[in-house]
């Protein structure tokens, strides 16, 4: 009789143990994963206000201060090439797994330019997650026709690669 | 008899038994609070320093504003600042988890202490943006200017809000170091743009005896001299002490709002200032590339400079006096050959820091022939 309502506490307290680790565990990982998007947030915030900043990009007017929310395209045509043969030795530690973009919305006719593109490695199966933010930007082209305005319209689209959630 | 002997031995037994139990018991509390302890003061300054690198990038992309963080929370805490290879370090010290940054130039004292952290970004340009500086300081860092000139004017105009004085930079013009006076301030940084300061001179004894409270550490100084030179000086004992064998070259080309010369009164030392430096050379390399190609140091150029010289070359006739070819590739100082020697100081100066002083000469060129073919040829400009 002793032995039987023994087994019986320790079985509801067992019973009780697991729960808990349960309800631990859901909340643990729920938690995670919200850290997870907190942290691919904050990666293309600080990636939209690095690109935001390059001096690789802007448009400047000689010693004067550079014009804000402006892509030069004569640097921009160029810009991959340097990212290319750098990605290894400075721009990975600056872009991290990344994709940045330049679009071009008006006139339509105008060319896209991808100009950093560094996926994670992952096996064949999975592909990354990609987290973008966009801002709209003057696109200044001076080396055109000039019968043509040199500024046109159009965004930049920065995306953060992130090991896809499971 | 037996058996009340055995009962009694028992008791005791069951005593000990609690007894152990008990310790035990608490042992594994005293781990799991002194565990939890040093895994929240991680978490701590992890969080701490996840947030401050969200707010210097933040600083970086706000050029030229001033930002004040209210770090009252993290007022008993140091945080610390270095660099060394070309790796930014900072955290909070005596705590894990610092943040490194290999790209970012970074100038702020050694440690800092305050309520307030004050970030301000500047852009280094030579000639052209090569990047935002940021220079970080608090509250209770206050600096002192020895001396009057331009740059001191500029400087105080810069930082001080006479409206807010909670929005200024703590800074001071005095005419002689003996008019120092600190008042509560966790270190003081002296600047002194007349070459006042000398190695191994002694410090005034009225200076001395104001300063009685401050470790070595925190009291330093720098000292501009000559053209484009600076020499770092901490406190030690009654005298200063040069901290740089050589005096440190200052690599700008001037003017106003001069983000190298503002960076060094910002940065620790001569070794925080010259790896930050370095920093913006490797980048100057790369911004180079940008405009004249990987090419220009054979005089191939490519870049934003290939496709202007490309348009040229199909329309001779365009610019004011259709001399845009001449300035861009003909002339005595034009823009081609500007920037091949640019990107050739630039590489040298990878290689010995000391060459580095050169780039001030061929940045300066590159400005000229950009001059020459923006306003006299009324071409397109490099940039």
């Amino acid at each position: 009789m002793h032995i039987t309502e023994t087994i019986g506490v320790l079985f509801i307290f067992f019973i009780l143990v697991a729960f808990g680790l349960i309800f631990y565990y859901k909340y643990t990982e729920q938690a995670i994963e919200q850290e997870h998007y907190q942290q691919i947030d904050d990666r293309a915030v600080k990636l939209a206000l690095e690109v935001f900043t390059l001096p690789e990009l802007a448009c400047t007017r000689g010693d004067a201060e550079l014009e804000d929310y402006c892509v030069d395209m004569a640097k921009v045509r160029h810009l991959n090439e340097t990212f290319d043969i750098h990605v290894k030795d400075y721009y990975f530690k600056l872009f991290g797994y990344a994709k940045i973009r330049v679009v071009q919305l008006y006139p339509p006719d105008g060319q896209n330019y991808t100009l950093y593109d560094k996926k994670m490695p992952l096996n064949e199966t999975s592909t990354p997650d990609l987290g973008v933010t966009w801002f709209v930007v003057a696109l200044k082209d001076e080396v055109t026709d000039m019968e043509k305005t040199p500024y046109s319209f159009g965004y930049i689209e920065v995306g953060v690669y992130s090991l896809p959630w499971e | 008899m037996i058996s009340s002997k055995r009962a009694q031995l028992e008791v005791t037994f069951n005593w000990v038994y609690v007894l152990i139990a008990g310790a035990v018991i608490l042992l594994f509390f005293a781990g799991i609070v002194v565990k939890q302890k040093a895994a929240s003061e991680d978490n701590l300054s992890r969080m701490a320093m996840n947030i401050m690198d969200k707010i210097f990038a933040g600083a970086r992309a706000a050029e030229k504003t001033k930002d004040f963080v209210d770090i009252s929370g993290l007022a008993d805490y140091t945080f610390y600042f270095d660099c060394d290879n070309e790796v930014s370090t900072y955290g909070l010290k005596g705590y894990a988890n610092p943040k490194e940054d290999e790209v970012h130039a970074i100038f702020a004292p050694l440690e800092l202490q305050g309520t307030r952290m004050i970030l301000w970004s500047l852009p280094y340009k030579l000639p052209y943006k090569t990047m935002d500086f940021l220079f970080i300081t608090t509250d209770k860092t206050k600096y002192f200017f020895v001396g009057q000139d331009e740059f001191v004017e500029e400087f105080l105009n810069a930082t001080q809000d006479n409206t807010d004085k909670r929005k200024s930079i703590s800074a001071e013009a005095v005419i002689d170091l003996e008019d120092i006076t600190p008042g509560k301030t966790f270190q003081i940084r002296i600047v002194d743009v007349e070459g006042k300061i000398q190695p191994k001179a002694l410090l005034p004894p009225p200076l001395l005896d104001k300063l009685k409270g401050y470790g070595d550490n925190k009291v330093t100084a720098v000292s501009f001299t000559g053209t484009n030179q600076v020499n770092f000086f901490q406190k030690e004992d009654d005298h200063w002490k040069q901290l740089n064998s050589n005096p440190v070259q200052i690599v700008s080309l001037g003017g106003e709002r001069d983000a190298a010369k503002y960076a060094a009164v910002f940065a620790g030392n001569d070794k925080v200032y010259e790896c930050n430096m370095k920093k913006a050379f490797r980048r100057l390399e790369l911004v180079n590339e940008v405009y004249g190609g990987v090419e220009i140091v054979s005089l191939k150029p490519g870049g934003k400079l290939g496709e202007i010289a490309a348009y040229y070359q199909a329309h001779p006739e365009l610019g004011l006096t259709g001399q845009c070819q001449s300035y861009l590739s003909e002339a005595e100082e034009n823009v081609m050959v500007s920037m091949q020697m640019h990107q050739l100081k630039t590489k040298m100066c990878k290689l010995e820091y000391t060459k580095c002083v050169e780039l001030i000469d061929s940045a300066d060129k590159l400005k000229k022939a950009n001059t020459n073919l923006a306003e006299k040829g009324d071409c397109i400009p490099l940039y």
